[in-house]
């Protein structure tokens, strides 16, 4: 009996309803749901909106309106005439003890059918996001599609309905208490990918990720919508091959969509670019121990104006990264270049002091190293105070041929110490 | 009598809304393709079946009791008459996580082909290699195999079966979605028991219809006694491995199949010492590179993929490898994990500790110079006593290294130090220009050494030796710590006063 029931009654009932003015019985009509709409946007609540018509007589009448197992929010009942032939008017609300009912009381200028749409909030429905990306072949674009998973614990069994899930409007042949439905709710397509690998050592230090960003705009052939969190499926299409008449796609990997308002970039950490090499290493700065701190020189002005200098607990401290660049990836057997970024958190204060790029070439008593200019595949980018990413052209290497980035990272007025000192007398 | 009319509506309104609807069952699976990630237990299965519809709504059921398929993952493809057959939503019925319903518009009658596709857990596959070098380690015949381990619960019989080699990004386990209860609470649990295994049986029993097979199935691969073949594509950051023909992969029965076999590929062995592990012993590395192997002449042969280097990248996977002898006798060398080699990249299998190259270090010499203190009066009860800082000084090791190879052949040997300072390093490029520095750190003079000095980092440093038999090597280097001590005023812990 997990009904809504609305009764239109023409006149009132005899016994529950004392309306002494029209206390006559005509006729009992039920009025079918003719078009239902479940609006699951909100987290908590979900609007269910009905639209019936009911035959109003000339006058007053009470519509009837009741449930059973299912938490509607008595509060929250709106009744609304959509389409009458004069004027309808809602002359009370009534609700009767103890019971999960209440009755309108309207009054009607004229006789005739009239549609009225009854809006109210209940609570136990749910609705998710998921989304498929289909990647092109060549990892240039994806078609990407929103999934919503709404499911069903109100206690309603909803007939015909549009669901509205936040994203997207789907139309339903039926939804029962304790069903799950999966719908498309959106589909982009051609929206362009930026590959990237990224070396970041407090995530990873031994292995390079490779990230998809998505950005949220029309000019990405998005930017619709804020797209819900969500998991991400990317799959990639295989190149067409003779023992298989339909394209095969295979698994790339998956990740947490983070909500991305419009205009935002999505970034999505697919697998481990296992050709890509990276390895850190903390070197000394150049020219010497000296140059690891700069200790700061002051003017001290005592309380009697005396000037003097004092050293003050602050230095400039130096650091000075190694990395070593390798890259075996390939395109049908050729080596490519790829993007690579590293990103160092820092804080505080800080520049880039130096960058070198050098090129090693051979190995072991051989090797001979050449300083080579990087102004061309070499940008530093700072995100924020906290954050920086090194952005690498990284051509192909091999073996024999790699790569050294040196980094130096001077990060300025670094409090060494910080208790006070204490001065006796 | 306010609800007595309405069990009467709900029947009309189902009778009404259920009159074109027709519940189709799926028919047997027309092909199969399992695709096996190494990285993540998950395993992305395709089966294309060959669906009979009619004009109008069609329910199709789909179920899957007893697997570890994610529910989640199960997609649905209609891979003709898109333009007349549409899909309409994916509902999950009530209380049952083992079985779904595709409501399908169709405005033809017929049979449509379909891919079904989700993530099951449970089947995985491992690479290993057997290397078998030659008596004087210059070559080596390499094998690799993969072995594919079922542990679903499900048969999957004449699959294509398709291996990736790489590390996807998996945010949640699949055996854990499949193991994921329904989210429905108490509504209709007793529901479930009674009716999934007719479901499930139904879906299998209805017989196949007839159809061209939508992936080739090579004719009677079992009857074929040549091995199997198998090629190798690059994907994305992915490799994928795709074995020839179909194969039946059973539950709890590990198949084994090569995947590459090579011969003569080149070796070299290199022994390496360093102080990250103890620095006492050498450990012995193969090396060899993932790269098409090279003809006398230098050109690159002409080779089937099966019997190549540089095709695909090497899994990782355990490495045993084998030393031959002239007589063909084998001796078991040693056998170690190794992680994904890329194409193009050096292969490095540590064999093990070697124990036929000896190191002897000894500290020659050592001294203390330099020093300067620093006298300060304290307030002791009553007294004041007179203390002093060692506030400076330099302390002089002097190594000296003495290294023996027993080999019968040239070595190549690598020796990595590691020093607790920041290094200031006076190796093969030179004396650097902080060599008479005040500052603290470790001055290395390894100057002397015959070989090329790497700075690995800021605290170690490597040289080479390329060894021949028969010879003693003594490598002998000094070392300056430099010990300096901060000012007074940032050591606040002890509170000083000048003598004055």
């Amino acid at each position: 009996m997990k009904r809504i029931v609305i009764t239109g009654l023409v006149g009132a009932l005899v016994g529950m309803l004392s309306i002494p003015a029209q206390a006559r019985i005509k006729l009992t009509t039920l009025p079918e749901r003719e078009t239902v709409r479940v609006d699951i946007k909100n987290g908590r609540f979900t609007l269910v909106e009905e639209e019936r018509t009911v035959n109003l007589q000339q006058g007053r009448n009470q519509v009837d309106f009741s449930w059973a197992n299912i938490g509607i929010d008595k509060d929250s009942i709106v009744f609304r005439v959509i389409k009458a032939d004069g004027d309808v008017n809602v002359l009370n609300t009534n609700y009767p003890n103890n019971e999960n009912a209440l009755y309108w009381t309207v009054s009607a200028a004229n006789a005739g059918p009239a549609v009225i749409r009854i809006s109210y909030l209940i609570g136990n429905m749910s609705a998710s996001a998921s989304y498929q990306g289909i990647v092109e072949n060549d990892e240039k674009s994806l078609l990407l599609q929103t999934y919503m998973t709404v499911q069903n614990t109100s206690g309603e069994d909803f007939g015909k309905c549009t669901v509205q899930p936040g994203v997207g409007k789907t139309t339903v042949r039926y939804f029962k208490n304790g069903e799950r439905k999966r719908m498309l709710a959106s589909k982009f397509t051609a929206v362009p990918i930026e590959k990237r690998f990224v070396f970041d050592p407090t995530v990873d230090q031994k292995r390079t990720r490779m990230y998809y960003r998505l950005l949220n705009d029309k000019e990405n052939n998005m930017g619709e919508f804020p797209l819900p969190r969500g998991k991400v499926r990317l799959f990639i299409k295989e190149p067409k091959s003779d023992d298989d008449s339909v394209r095969s796609q295979a698994f790339l990997g998956e990740d947490w969509g983070a909500y991305t308002p419009l205009f935002a970039k999505l970034d999505l950490y697919v697998g481990v670019a296992q050709d890509v090499k990276v390895e850190r290493f903390t070197m000394q700065p150049k020219g010497g121990p000296r140059k690891v701190v700069d200790e700061l020189t002051c003017p001290r002005i005592l309380m009697n104006g005396e000037r003097t200098v004092t050293h003050p607990r602050f230095r400039h401290q130096r650091t000075r990264f190694r990395y070593r660049l390798q890259n075996f990836k390939t395109a049908n057997g050729e080596p490519i270049p790829v993007p690579l970024t590293i990103q160092e958190h820092v804080d505080g204060e800080w520049i880039i002091e130096n960058v070198e790029m050098k090129e090693i070439l051979g190995e072991r008593n051989d090797v001979t190293e050449k300083v080579i200019p990087h102004d061309k595949m070499f940008l530093a980018k700072r995100i924020d105070v906290n954050n920086v990413e090194f952005e690498i052209d990284l051509p192909p290497t091999t073996i024999k041929k790699k790569y050294d980035l040196f980094v130096t990272i001077l990060r300025k007025h670094r409090r060494h110490n910080v208790e006070p000192i204490v001065y006796k007398d | 009598m306010k609800y007595a009319s309405t069990p009467l509506l709900l029947l009309m309104l189902a009778t009404a809304a259920f009159a074109s609807v027709d519940l189709v069952t799926l028919p047997t699976r027309e092909g199969t393709q399992l695709t096996i990630y190494n990285s993540e237990d998950i395993t992305m299965v395709r089966e294309h079946r060959l669906l009979t519809v009619k004009p109008g709504i069609n329910r199709i059921q789909f179920s899957w009791a007893n697997t570890l398929i994610d529910p989640t993952s199960i997609d649905f493809r209609i891979l003709d008459h898109v333009d007349q057959v549409d899909l309409l939503d994916t509902t999950f019925p009530s209380g049952r996580n083992d079985a779904l319903q595709w409501n399908i518009r169709s405005g033809m009658a017929g049979k449509i082909p379909v891919e079904i596709r989700y993530f099951t857990s449970g089947i995985t596959w491992k690479a290993d290699y057997v290397g078998m070098a030659n008596s004087d380690e210059t070559e080596m015949g390499l094998t690799g195999y993969v072995r594919v381990y079922n542990n679903s619960g499900e048969l999957y019989d004449n699959a294509q079966v398709r291996l990736v080699v790489g590390t996807i990004n998996l945010v949640e386990k699949i055996a854990d979605l499949a193991r994921r209860p329904a989210p429905t609470g108490e509504i209709l649990q007793k529901f479930r028991k009674g009716k999934k295994q007719a479901l499930y049986a139904e879906m299998d029993m209805l017989v196949a219809d007839e159809g061209a097979a939508l992936f080739e199935c090579a004719a009677d691969d079992d009857l074929d006694d040549r091995r199997k073949q198998v090629k190798k594509q690059g994907l994305s950051e992915y490799f994928i491995f795709t074995i020839a023909g179909r194969e039946d992969i059973k539950h709890q029965e590990p198949k084994r199949l090569v995947s590459m076999d090579v011969a003569d590929v080149p070796l070299t062995a290199i022994y390496k010492l360093t102080d990250r592990d103890g620095g006492q012993r050498f450990t012995k590395y193969y090396r060899f590179k993932n790269k098409k192997l090279l003809d006398k002449r230098g050109k690159e042969q002409d080779l089937p993929d099966m019997e190549n280097l540089g095709v695909s990248p090497l899994p990782d996977g355990m490495v045993r490898l084998f030393s031959e002898y002239a007589n063909r006798d084998l001796a078991y060398v040693g056998g170690t994990s190794t992680k994904y080699v890329p194409i193009g990249d050096r292969v490095e299998v540590s064999v093990g500790a070697d124990t036929d190259i000896t190191m002897i270090r000894r500290v020659k010499d050592q001294g203390i110079s330099n020093v300067i203190a620093r006298q300060y009066k304290r307030r002791l009860d009553d007294e004041w006593v007179l203390y002093y800082d060692l506030l400076d000084y330099d302390e002089t090791f002097v190594y000296e290294e003495e290294i023996v190879s027993g080999k019968p052949m040239d070595v190549e040997a690598e020796i990595e130090r590691r020093f607790n300072a920041n290094v200031i390093l006076w190796g093969s490029e030179g004396k650097p220009k902080d060599w008479n520095s005040n500052e603290a750190g470790a001055y290395v003079d390894l100057h002397e050494v015959e070989s090329r000095i790497e700075k690995v980092d800021q605290n170690h440093v490597k040289y080479f030796l390329d060894m021949k038999p028969g010879r003693k090597w003594t490598v002998t280097y000094k070392v300056t710590y430099k010990r300096r001590k901060v000012g007074p005023e940032l050591n606040t812990a002890k509170h000083r006063e000048s003598l004055r």
